[in-house]
């Protein structure tokens, strides 16, 4: 979708804002092959349907980003449809599998932080079916106007300043090591230069305090301390190797650091002939069964829908958009993050109640299923949002609706689907 | 003998300064203390330490709207945003902030004036509060970056905690016109007004001056290179620093129409200095935290004449990745030139 399509979309949402003639405004986000052909079969043949839908046609299910559905709702729109192809009829075989994964989670997202899933609607809609989609949209469009306007992102009042309840505990320290292993390696490929430097930590001036470090010299190597912490060692370790495209780099890395290397690895993101890894005990990056509003302390499904979505948007509201979340996230290795990007904009980049809404979902989004639960994000935001209960949370439920992935599979399960993936929701 | 003020006699000044302006002071949340505007002085946290984040987005907001412009209209419109400026108290401002309030006042009002900076600038009242103890003995270092813990000397008003309750000054005309049929009396400024000393109230002993004046000839040392290379580039520095000012203007819109804002920006990003070209003349991290580090302690005391830190040491308990200033500022401090060893 180019910024002009994005434009004349939102330009092209128009209603009547006074409260006895209001009309919802509904963007609709539909497959060309499918479910706009179902359109126009309905337009050709003369059926009637509100008029209060705004159609844009993208090529495939597969390429709806869920930020386009956030960015209608930032510009205005008061509910959104997704509409393609049937599964098994993708024009391009398989585009409608990875969509549909991905509604799954965005839905359960959305649903976390307590937005209305009355407003947020998918269908499947073949080029047959011009009364199937009349039927769509009539039942949307009642479904949102019963709802009334969205009422935006903003925080209600006073939240912002009061602040939010979190009752987090602490993530589980792993064993505490009182010597650090593979030293002597370090120091001899050091020494051979078959690495240029070693990632690891030291003790710094305070005593909780520790600091990452590139040993460089084989003396370096005995400021490495034996202690662990949740310095984000794996963002500085991806930023090295893309500043300097020569060389083997090492890193010292527990069980959590060698799981989101490995999966930066399937992701080609880390060339592994570029990082020699020296092994430690530490906090392992397995997740628990535990639940994960449990775990962060953040309202669970107990909570009514209202009181999550007052947490969430006073939790994002106080969002600075410094993305200390992004920079210091082992599973944050974009090059360039779409919230940097301006043609065409898509995330805003002021810390308004909505740009902060979309940027801190987007980003637990692009984590679904992906996280390695090391509590980075949280740790870095400087105003305390507790973002790593949003990617425990999906990686839970990654695990019970597409099941645990096969041997040594390390791809996002939102990259694919299945015939067999459920989405009841689907109209 | 100096007039005591109790928790109580403040809180009868506050409600009196609600009456006719709005107060912003640190509030307690679950997420630590914040600045909030207040509806009740019983909502103030009095003792609340040091917040996560400066004030200073009360003078120089995280985001602000500097115009509204619409080019589908005929002729095209912009029209400026109105200014949100109400008359405002910052109330129990500690002497690190106060000094970031004039490491602001120095910018905005040097080549030119800042409108709206100057709008909320003019309608604030400072009301300083004096450490008797440093709120993180670990990483406050105000005194040794010449602010005095214990008075601020550019603020309206000054608190000072003293044994049994609190001695309240006004140091300008605007403070003693708000402090006009306060509820106790006011004291003279003690002997020892505004002179830091490094170390005092606890705070870190640190030789800013020498590290200073060594920074100007080791631009090029090796040791740069170990102080340097651990930082992730997530901004957090400059977003709790009292005194960085830098922001980015942006319009959030389309071609139509939309509006042109200013919003916090950060040196620690690598698309601050990014040229359209492509080109980036700060192409790594590690020239990103030393540029961070030069912009404190000598570009701009070379054009200001005073320390853009103001030792509140936010930086050093917010960074993810464990950098410290004060240990930058140990070994610039410490080892003379060619020989910064010290890691």
């Amino acid at each position: 979708m180019s910024a002009e399509t994005d434009t004349r979309g939102a330009a092209a949402i128009v209603g009547g804002e006074d409260a006895a003639t209001w009309q919802p405004r509904i963007t609709a986000f539909v497959c060309r092959w499918c479910t706009y052909a179902g359109a126009d079969l309905a337009g050709t043949s003369r059926l009637k349907y509100p008029p209060q839908i705004r159609l844009i046609k993208l090529p495939c299910t597969g390429r709806i980003d869920p930020l386009f559905l956030l960015r209608a709702f930032a510009m205005g729109s008061d509910g959104v449809l997704v509409s393609g192809c049937h599964p098994g009829d993708c024009h391009y075989t398989s585009g409608n599998y990875a969509a549909r994964r991905r509604w799954v989670m965005f839905r359960e997202l959305l649903d976390f932080v307590g937005m209305d899933q009355n407003r947020i609607h998918f269908s499947w809609v073949s080029a047959a079916e011009g009364g199937k989609f009349v039927d769509v949209v009539r039942n949307v469009t009642d479904t949102v106007r019963a709802l009334g306007p969205f009422p935006g992102f903003a925080p209600a009042e006073g939240a912002l300043a009061r602040g939010w309840a979190t009752t987090g505990r602490a993530k589980p320290a792993g064993p505490a090591a009182t010597e650090l292993p593979g030293r002597d390696a370090m120091r001899a490929d050091l020494v051979s230069g078959a690495v240029k430097a070693v990632l690891g930590l030291r003790a710094g001036r305070r005593a909780d305090h520790p600091r990452a470090m590139w040993a460089r010299s084989p003396e370096e190597v005995g400021l490495f301390t034996a202690a662990d912490a949740a310095t984000p060692l794996v963002p500085l370790l991806l930023r090295r190797l893309r500043e300097e495209p020569e060389g083997v780099f090492g890193i010292v890395a527990g069980p959590g650091r060698r799981e989101a290397i490995a999966r930066l690895q399937a992701e080609q993101q880390i060339d592994p002939a570029r990082v020699r890894v020296y092994e430690r005990d530490g906090a392992p990056a397995a997740p628990s069964d535990e639940p994960a509003w449990e775990i962060h302390g953040v309202p669970g499904p107990d909570v009514p829908a209202e009181d999550r979505w007052a947490f969430w948007s006073a939790a994002f509201s106080r969002c600075l958009r410094c993305y200390a979340c992004r920079e210091g996230c082992p599973t944050c290795s974009c090059v360039r993050c779409v919230a940097d990007k301006t043609r065409p904009r898509w995330i805003d980049s002021s810390p308004t109640p909505a740009g902060n809404w979309v940027w801190n979902v987007t980003r637990a989004f692009h984590q679904a299923g992906r996280c390695v639960e090391c509590g980075a994000c949280s740790d870095a935001c400087p105003v305390g949002i507790p973002l790593a209960a949003l990617g425990a949370h999906l990686n839970r439920a990654a695990l019970r609706d597409f099941g645990p992935p096969a041997e040594g599979e390390r791809r996002s399960p939102l990259l694919f689907g299945r015939q067999d993936d459920q989405a009841p929701f689907i109209l | 003998m100096d007039q005591r003020w109790t928790v109580d006699d403040l809180k009868t000044w506050t409600s009196a300064l609600l009456r006719e302006r709005r107060v912003v002071a640190p509030v307690v949340t679950p997420a630590g203390p914040v600045w909030a505007p207040i509806r009740d002085a019983g909502e103030v946290a009095w003792d609340y330490g040091r917040t996560k984040v400066s004030p200073r987005e009360w003078l120089l907001p995280r985001h602000e709207t500097l115009f509204v412009y619409d080019l589908a209209t005929n002729p095209p419109q912009i029209v400026e945003a109105p200014l949100d400026a109400p008359p405002t108290v910052l109330l129990l401002v500690h002497p690190c902030d106060v000094a970031g309030v004039r490491a602001l006042d120095a910018v905005m009002r040097w080549d030119y004036i800042d409108e709206p900076f100057e709008a909320r600038r003019a309608g604030t009242l400072l009301v300083a509060l004096g450490c008797a103890a440093a709120p993180s003995p670990e990483s406050c270092f105000c005194a040794a970056a010449g602010v005095d813990p214990a008075w601020s000397p550019q603020a309206d008003v000054m608190i000072s905690p003293v044994e049994g309750g609190y001695t309240v000054c006004a140091l300008t005309e605007a403070g003693e016109a708000a402090l006009a049929g306060a509820p106790q009396p006011l004291s003279a400024a003690p002997a020892d007004a505004g002179r830091p000393a490094p170390g005092k109230a606890g705070t870190l002993p640190l030789d800013v001056a020498a590290a200073a004046a060594a920074l100007r000839d080791r631009f090029d040392d090796p040791v740069w290179e170990s102080l340097s290379d651990a930082c992730v580039g997530c901004g957090t520095c400059a977003y709790v620093c009292p005194s960085c000012h830098c922001f980015d203007v942006v319009d959030e819109g389309d071609w139509r129409r939309g509006e042109r804002v200013r919003n916090w920006d950060a040196c620690a990003f690598d698309h601050f200095t990014a040229h359209a070209s492509g080109h980036n003349p700060r192409p790594r991290q590690s020239r990103r935290y030393r540029q961070r580090i030069y912009h404190k302690f000598v570009y701009y005391p070379d054009k200001f004449g005073h320390l853009l830190c103001t030792g509140c040491g936010r930086c050093v308990d917010a960074c993810p990745a464990g950098m410290d200033l004060v240990e930058v500022l140990q070994v610039f401090g410490a080892a003379p030139a060619g020989q910064g060893g010290v890691r």
